[in-house]
């Protein structure tokens, strides 16, 4: 593993010696540095109701550690913040597993369920990623399906297709590629997926 | 980390499925925290594998994989594409497992795997002298689930699975994550390692440095 480069290390200590010193744009630039990869650390964890309890609870956690001179290498503060949002989800899931086992423990907050008007919509979204990943050369749509729908190993892929590990790779960044294409043509959108996920019903929750 | 190391060790994808050792996922995580090019890559990961979710395809034929993964796709008759349509919707309302730890950020369970494997619940620890659950090689050739429940045990946001030959070798690991209900941990199997004889398998919560915590060692029994 290298180092950060100094460029990455120079801002981790600004923005830590700004919170530090109670400047209002220390904590500005580190919620704006951060806010994304703990938005996307949570949603892999959690459910998609708690994300934005846990990025706002790991940042006041994390600012204040800040405040109270507790982090002692500021070049470090990912690694510091990782720390503190691994145990924040940590927590969550406790919590939420000793709620279930209270016997008169108020049912926790669910999902709706999906509405008529919704399984239409998944409907079609699957005929139409079905459509396009047909459009897409044989051996591309293996390399997909086999990795990311049936979940297999890179390199039990490789065994069966007669692949290198480079070989696979290309093949798999190819078919991403591809199929991102016909369903930016499909859809006439600019990144693949957005309207798909657009047209999902928001969750409930807050 | 570099990007070359995370590009090179495909990170980006195998995080997402959740197919990286602990140690490996805590350092790729302390990199992408702060770092918008690899943000920007999960996100565009994670909608591709929405989209690719959404291309759950209907039960393959039993023994012929390659043939489910190809055939699939085909051209169909009209009729055809309606029953498969008629199939896809049931399959919405079917209550299937998940993949490995798996919640979609929609909050609903959805199936990540077209097999319809089985579910082997385990309850039997390493110290009773009952027999655990047991299926057949070849139905283990086939991937199963193995499903364990989490309540009276230590939580942890991650977990490592291994099954273990009596003999000592280990067959198969695997980590997964809670599901939705926080109380059961899923996680499917490749068992095509699988010999026929008894099994362990240990159960371990992974710490924040990536350790595993051993809680509980359970019995299984693959048959010839």
């Amino acid at each position: 593993m290298a180092a950060e480069p100094v460029e990455e290390s120079a801002r981790w200590q600004s923005i830590v010696a700004r919170i530090h010193a109670e400047d209002p744009s220390g904590l500005e630039s580190f919620y704006e540095e951060f806010s994304p990869g703990l938005r996307l650390f949570f949603r892999h964890h959690l459910r998609s109701y708690e994300v934005d309890d846990q990025v706002h609870d790991t940042f006041l956690a994390a600012a204040a550690a800040i405040r109270a001179g507790q982090v002692k290498r500021p070049e470090k503060l990912p690694a510091f913040l990782y720390t503190i949002a691994h145990r924040q989800a940590a927590g969550c899931i406790a919590e939420a597993m000793r709620r279930r086992s209270e016997p008169q423990a108020p049912p926790e907050p669910l999902t709706e369920p999906p509405d008529p008007e919704q399984l239409a919509v998944r409907r079609q979204q699957r005929r139409l990623v079905a459509e396009v990943l047909g459009k897409l050369e044989p051996a591309e749509r293996e390399v997909l399906v086999r990795f990311y729908v049936q979940e297999q190993d890179a390199e039990r892929i490789c065994q069966d297709l007669a692949l290198s590990e480079t070989q696979f790779r290309l093949r798999k960044y190819r078919a991403k590629e591809r199929l991102s294409a016909l369903l930016r043509k499909e859809m006439g959108e600019e990144r693949p997926g957005d309207k798909i996920l657009l047209r999902k019903k928001p969750a409930s929750g807050h | 980390m570099t990007h070359a190391e995370i590009e090179q060790h495909d990170l980006v994808d195998r995080y997402l499925l959740r197919k990286l050792p602990a140690e490996v996922e805590v350092a790729f995580t302390e990199h992408y925290l702060g770092c918008r090019t690899c943000v920007q890559k999960l996100e565009a990961g994670r909608k591709l594998l929405e989209v690719l979710e959404n291309a759950e395809p209907p039960p393959k034929p039993a023994a012929n994989e390659k043939g489910w993964v190809r055939g699939w796709w085909l051209p169909q008759p009209a009729w055809g594409v309606a029953a498969a349509l008629a199939a896809l919707a049931l399959y919405v309302n079917l209550s299937r497992p998940a993949a490995p730890g798996l919640v979609p950020s929609s909050g609903e369970q959805v199936p990540r795997s077209g097999a319809p494997a089985p579910v082997l619940e385990l309850r039997t620890y390493r110290a009773a002298d009952e027999p655990g659950p047991a299926l057949g090689a070849a139905e283990a050739a086939g991937g199963f689930w193995l499903q364990m429940d989490l309540r009276a045990l230590d939580a942890y946001s991650s977990y490592a699975v291994e099954v273990v030959a009596e003999t000592g070798p280990t067959a198969w690991s695997g980590r997964g994550a809670p599901g939705e209900q926080r109380d059961q941990l899923r996680v499917r199997v490749d068992g095509s390692r699988l010999e026929p004889g008894p099994y362990w398998v240990r159960l371990s919560g992974l710490t924040a440095d990536g350790s595993p915590r051993l809680l509980r060692e359970y019995a299984l029994e693959v048959r010839p």
